[in-house]
């Protein structure tokens, strides 16, 4: 993280410095779990309001630059922190908001944000894997019946979709570049999938195989990069765009690979 | 044996494999407590999606009255 002062500033109260870094930190956390630019500078303007002062964001791909200043702009204070990324967190978004309300409601001093942004920061609040790939599986499987799978192919597709998520766990865990976790889950689990024609299991080998990838589009960055959109921040709209568009493309060729190699067709 | 079927076993070994490790892996951070977040927990929509009509917060901004997250 780096930081510019542009004056010296009182000791005795809250400095534009220490709110900086504060909203400088939160808006790194609320970026990385998945919220649209729209909730982060509401939330960010609301906390500074809180403390009394003003702040202006600039969000980049990889980093964000904020500007506190306190009333009447005698001191202000610059930071720019890098997005630290991670996984998508409604949990987090969610703790976080309610940080700025409970902030601009005058619930929570300064010291008492601080500690509860570290402890919603270190304190993930995530589902056991167990459960979350159980989960997973569970609402591909659903998506296949939509799709009009029959009873087998969801049972193939609940088998296929936990592996998978088993193996994206065991790599995001050992840090294996996200786009190469999405090509290989791909490819397992529609090779997985595949049973069901392989083997002549049901009567529906096409809908298994197509549905079979559905639990690794990234939907949240589609949506999120047409709300940006929506909200005209164009750099952020497209750079997360780019980076759906990318993983839908990483998800297409684990898909095709699987279905070359096990000579199956959707249709 | 068939191409298709060859493929298949190996990927099925290999998620096998995957599930193992995974369980290795869980046996061994058992020992530690980690308090996981609850399944079902009601929130306000305004903490997860945009709403109109939702909490009105004055702001500098014309654009920004209207609403909020």
């Amino acid at each position: 993280m780096k930081t510019t002062a542009t004056t010296t500033e009182p000791r005795s109260r809250l400095s534009a410095k220490e709110a900086s870094l504060f909203l400088a930190t939160y808006a790194d956390r609320l970026f990385s779990s998945g919220s649209t630019v729209i909730r982060l500078e509401k939330n960010v303007k609301r906390i500074a309001a809180s403390l009394g002062m003003e702040a202006d964001i600039s969000i980049l791909p990889h980093y964000i630059y904020l500007t506190v200043r306190d009333e009447g702009n005698r001191y202000s204070h610059t930071t720019a922190i890098s997005i630290r990324g991670g996984g998508i967190s409604f949990n987090i978004n969610t703790a976080l908001s309610r940080l700025s309300w409970d902030m601009a409601d005058h619930k929570l001093d300064f010291e008492q944000a601080r500690i509860a942004l570290t402890h919603i920061a270190t304190h993930s609040g995530a589902l056991n894997s167990w459960l979350l790939a159980v989960l997973v599986g569970l609402a591909n499987a659903a998506f296949c019946r939509l799709f009009g799978g029959d009873f087998v192919a969801m049972g193939i597709i609940f088998v296929s979709t936990f592996a998978g998520y088993l193996i994206k766990q065991l790599l995001m865990e050992r840090k294996v570049d996200y786009r190469l976790v999405v090509m290989l889950c791909s490819f397992v689990s529609s090779v997985l999938s595949s049973a069901d024609g392989l083997f002549h299991l049901g009567t529906t080998p096409g809908q298994t195989i197509a549905t079979s990838v559905l639990y690794l589009v990234p939907g949240i960055p589609f949506i999120n990069s047409f709300c940006d959109m929506i909200d005209r921040h164009y750099i952020c709209a497209f750079s997360r765009l780019t980076d759906a568009i990318v993983i839908t493309c990483c998800m297409s060729a684990g898909l095709l690979g699987g279905m070359l190699l096990m000579h199956e067709g959707m249709f | 044996m068939d191409t298709a079927l060859c493929i298949w076993l190996v990927v099925a070994i290999v998620c096998v494999v995957a599930f193992v490790l995974k369980v290795m892996e869980s046996c061994g951070h058992r020992r530690v407590k980690i308090r996981f977040h609850r399944i079902v927990e009601i929130g306000r929509e305004s903490e997860e999606i945009f709403v109109p009509g939702d909490r009105v917060v004055n702001s500098d901004c014309d654009e920004d009255d209207s609403y909020d997250d």
